[in-house]
């Protein structure tokens, strides 16, 4: 307020509204004397409101649109006329009593366990990656580690993806190596595939979300854990990996959200041969044209995350 | 030297990162049953020798022996060793039974023998009944005790100190430091304790090792330190000295200092003196006596100054006087007691008896 008004003494003493001045200063002055008006000094606590409402917005019209999925999968469809019927539970009972029930359920289950392996996996890798980046005293050795973690983000998914399909593929890398040994061996279309390709991507991740809780461990700790007669193994087990607690279970929660709902990488590397629900999904939406039992799969794909995710929360708290 | 007689022995130990030499090829020998003190302001090579005694980091040069026993054969958790950090180190996620049980579990130690041992080092480090608290709950001088029962709860027999009462407020301190003297005492451990603190390591040690820019500049008891001081940075780090440099020259039997201010000091005799020797005199402060303008001290060594300043520190009064020709600040410490009469500007008369007053060789500025 105090501003503003300081503002307005200027304008009003030292340029009194001569003609020549500046259209925008004009404008400006009109806003300012506006504002005055609101009386926006009493208003100051709406401030920080005013600056989240972008975000607000953004995120408003995200609810928005679940909200909208959740709608058209309570409807029923009628392909033919190509338009929304009345409330009806009918592509539940089809998802998972119809007769195609086996499909979404074998999908549904093929994502949640792809998913977890592939969070498991990543976080392993990452441990060691990121206790070696906190711990190092190098400089230039945290600095190539951090630059080699960050590349992969550089390029998009799909460019890696695409250069995994290039190496496992069967005329790939892969087969060229393994043909001195005597067998060529191609991984793509299978689920091996989709295992690597999301680990490739995934386990960069995972590393950059255990940095900051792996920073904050002291590296006193394991010296005197070693110093008691604490062996690599166990000082790992007792106290690296409990104090990395909270670190881990951010990167389970990011990791396993993003693996979830993966599309890319069992549509390139699985080949469509083993489609995750994302991929089924797209199916749905875009060559069955049926909106509304894809609203009821996301529906179903959104409440698996949630409940995984409230899991790991609830056996995340409980013990610390 | 027998080596059961030596717990701990460097040998031409040197320690570098990069273009830094924190250890400079030291040679110590710390014997069965002592509390020594590695003693050196920060960055002197202390920590880093205590972490090379305690295998936590590798000797760049020379070797490192235990009981007579190479460091370099054996892994560290092997080693029977025990070690208090500065941060204490004690585990935040575990209760104070886990802290204490940690050691034992590494040693495969039977559950009940565990319990049974937590409960006597809780008793020895008189911290009875603590076993379930978590340590974040304790005091700063609950978790000291904690972390020194936890590195003595398998009976090492040395134990290391990397400056663990360093955080701690005075009167904690030298109830701590009171605590570890009584540890020493009664569990029959060979202690190395780590300190920049002078009043400390005088205090606590048997023996202390002074340290200086990655070099052992003296080892001997706290007495010796202190009366002979052998560099001049033991005499400055010690206590509070004057120091004033010159030349050694024979008058008939008295042997004389001519400072390079044109003063002449008397010094005590030694044979170890020669005509025209480079050296540095050592005069504590409250070695000084001080009288009026016109007193006679009865000392060889006496001058007239004034008063610059005086200082009232409690169970001692500080001075500091001009003395014309030999330095414009000379540090006198005195009884605060009656010896409040010399005010700022007063004329004095200061003097101190020569056996009082080390010298040393001047080759020290390293």
């Amino acid at each position: 307020m105090d501003a503003v008004a300081y503002g307005t003494v200027e304008l009003d003493a030292g340029m009194k509204p001569k003609t020549d001045v500046q259209l925008s200063f004009r404008i400006l002055d009109v806003i300012i004397r506006v504002t005055r008006g609101l009386k926006l000094g009493k208003k100051a606590y709406l401030f920080p409101y005013i600056l989240v409402l972008p975000a607000f917005l953004l995120i408003g019209i995200l609810a928005l649109g679940i909200l909208l999925m959740l709608w058209r999968g309570f409807h029923s469809f009628s392909p033919g006329e190509n338009s929304e019927g009345g409330l009806s539970f009918d592509h539940y009972r089809e998802l998972f009593f119809g007769y195609g029930s086996s499909f979404y359920l074998k999908t549904l289950g093929r994502t949640i366990l792809v998913s977890i392996v592939v969070t498991l996996t990543s976080i392993m890798c990452a441990l060691p990656v990121a206790y070696t980046i906190t711990s190092t005293q190098n400089r230039r050795t945290r600095r190539f580690a951090l630059i080699m973690l960050l590349v992969p983000f550089m390029m998009g998914e799909s460019v890696r993806t695409i250069g995994w399909f290039l190496i496992l593929g069967n005329n790939g890398a892969l087969s060229w190596v393994t043909s001195f040994f005597g067998r060529e061996i191609g991984l793509l279309g299978s689920i091996i595939a989709i295992w690597v390709g999301m680990l490739q991507v995934m386990f960069p991740i995972a590393t950059l979300v255990l940095l900051p809780a792996m920073t904050k461990i002291d590296r006193d700790l394991e010296r005197a854990a070693r110093s008691m007669g604490g062996k690599s193994t166990q000082v790992w087990l007792r106290i690296i990996l409990p104090l990395s607690r909270p670190g881990i279970l951010s990167a389970l929660l990011v990791v396993l959200t993003l693996s979830m709902t993966e599309f890319a990488i069992p549509r390139i590397l699985g080949q469509g041969k083993h489609p995750f629900v994302a991929n089924t999904i797209q199916q749905i939406y875009f060559e069955r044209g049926n909106v509304n039992f894809g609203s009821a799969l996301s529906t179903v794909l959104l409440l698996a995350v949630v409940v995984m995710v409230l899991t790991i929360g609830y056996f995340g708290k409980s013990r610390v | 030297m027998a080596f059961d007689q030596v717990t701990v022995q460097l040998a031409d130990t040197s320690k570098i990162y990069g273009d830094v030499t924190a250890v400079n090829s030291c040679n110590l020998r710390i014997n069965k049953g002592e509390l020594f003190t590695l003693l050196g302001p920060s960055g002197s090579g202390k920590t880093t020798i205590l972490r090379m005694v305690a295998g936590l980091i590798e000797p760049s040069s020379g070797r490192i022996f235990i009981n007579g026993v190479d460091l370099q054969e054996t892994q560290v958790h092997e080693r029977d060793i025990g070690l208090v950090f500065q941060s204490l180190a004690l585990f935040p996620h575990m209760s104070v039974f886990g802290n204490l049980a940690f050691p034992l579990q590494m040693r495969r130690v039977g559950r009940k023998e565990i319990a049974r041992k937590i409960k006597e080092i809780l008793d020895v480090v008189r911290l009875p009944n603590v076993e379930d608290r978590n340590v974040k709950e304790l005091s700063g001088g609950q978790q000291q005790r904690v972390a020194l029962a936890r590195a003595l709860i398998y009976r090492p027999s040395l134990l290391l100190l990397d400056e663990p009462l360093g955080a701690l407020d005075r009167r904690l301190r030298e109830e701590m430091q009171i605590e570890i003297v009584r540890l020493h005492q009664e569990l029959d451990v060979t202690i190395v304790n780590v300190t920049h603190d002078q009043r400390e390591a005088l205090m606590l040690s048997d023996r202390i090792g002074v340290m200086n820019k990655g070099h052992i500049e003296q080892v001997g008891s706290s007495f010796e330190l202190y009366r002979n001081p052998e560099t001049r940075f033991v005499a400055e780090f010690l206590g509070d000295a004057n120091i004033f440099d010159g030349i050694a020259t024979f008058d008939g039997n008295q042997v004389v200092m001519a400072t390079n201010t044109g003063k002449r000091l008397m010094l005590s005799n030694h044979s170890d003196l020669s005509e025209g020797m480079q050296i540095g005199l050592a005069v504590r402060a409250e070695c000084i006596r001080l009288g009026g303008p016109t007193d006679d001290l009865g000392c060889l060594n006496q001058f007239r100054g004034s008063v610059s300043l005086r200082s009232f520190e409690g169970s001692a009064m500080y001075y500091e006087i001009i003395v014309p020709g030999l330095t414009d600040r000379l540090k006198v410490s005195q009884f605060s007691l009656g010896n409040d009469r010399f005010e700022r500007g007063d004329s004095v008369t200061v003097g101190w008896d020569e056996v009082n007053a080390p010298w040393m060789p001047l080759l020290t500025e390293r």
